[in-house]
């Protein structure tokens, strides 16, 4: 086969969006908690390969920045902080609850999938009566010359600037209030439940 | 073709993903998991709108700004969570969050 650009394009995408989904259904079913979010970063890191490949650069390095480095991070200072990590091992039983919910999630897939590709032609007259789809017009220019950063910037310095502001004053308020937050509940211990944990490590 | 990546592609992509983050949320009893499902959640709508940015809105890629502030607020809602999450994990001693129904007073 000739190896032009759109095939290149085609493989990243099914290799990069086959390891991201691979990878979130990682985050759910692995047993331990720590190897889910080594599994979420593998998931968004590949997830940022897909906005490389959607023309936006910059975004790709700030999913990679924040999400699969700062918030995962963050989420195993969580798991180190607290003490007792057996807690977070909970064993999980099959329930009717979960079967009730896995079906409607199923059913959920299904609907929205029916409702954006036009039914897989299945449905086209019913949903040419009932007018619940227009075709998506796209338009396949390629502009080479295209800096996502550029159009960022423009966008978030003179349409958005406020709620660009807005979003930082937003940032310094809930750091400010998690660490009153966290500061205020250093001094009360309620429950010494650290104990035996202690008495395992040793 | 199947070589012909277009904007269905990737819809159906954020879909799956954000399925996935539905059930994980719908079904997990573990706060921590519970978080990253929402995050996956949030991810997967931001694949929505960098897609829709380039296909449909080549000239000035406005998902592109609006993934920036879904970014911002999923880290920030990542802190208040961790913050909720490591005091409540000094308070009780389950962490099941179907046995985390009585939140009046602290003692």
């Amino acid at each position: 086969m000739e190896i032009d650009a759109k095939f290149i394009n085609a493989l990243f995408f099914y290799l990069f969006s086959i390891v991201s989904v691979i990878f979130a259904f990682g985050v759910l079913f692995l047993p331990k908690i720590v190897y889910a979010i080594i599994s979420m970063i593998i998931a968004f890191v590949s997830i940022a390969c897909l906005f490389v490949l959607l023309n936006s650069d910059f975004l790709g390095l700030a999913q990679i920045m924040i999400y699969a480095i700062a918030v995962s991070i963050l989420f195993l200072f969580a798991v180190m902080l607290v003490k007792d990590n057996a807690k977070f091992e909970i064993v999980s039983i099959f329930s009717a609850k979960k079967f009730v919910a896995a079906f409607s999630v199923v059913l959920f897939f299904i609907c929205a999938l029916f409702s954006f590709t036009n039914g897989f032609g299945i449905f086209d007259k019913i949903i040419k009566i009932f007018a619940l789809q227009t075709d998506l017009v796209e338009l396949q220019i390629q502009f080479q010359d295209i800096v996502c950063l550029k159009l960022l910037g423009i966008n978030l310095l003179s349409n958005y600037v406020f709620a660009f502001e807005l979003v930082s004053v937003l940032i310094l308020v809930v750091m400010l209030g998690v660490a009153m937050f966290a500061l205020k509940n250093v001094n009360c211990k309620i429950k010494p439940v650290e104990k035996e944990s202690q008495k395992n490590d040793i | 073709m199947i070589f012909d990546i277009s904007l269905i592609h990737y819809l159906v992509l954020a879909l799956i993903l954000f399925c996935i983050g539905l059930l994980g949320v719908l079904t997990s009893k573990n706060i921590i998991r519970l978080l990253m499902c929402v995050e996956i959640m949030l991810t997967s709508v931001n694949i929505n709108f960098i897609a829709f940015a380039n296909y449909l809105d080549l000239g000035n890629r406005l998902g592109d700004s609006v993934a920036i502030f879904v970014m911002a607020v999923s880290a920030i809602e990542v802190a208040v969570g961790l913050c909720i999450l490591i005091c409540l994990a000094n308070y009780s001693n389950n962490m099941n969050i179907e046995k985390q129904n009585k939140t009046g007073g602290r003692k």
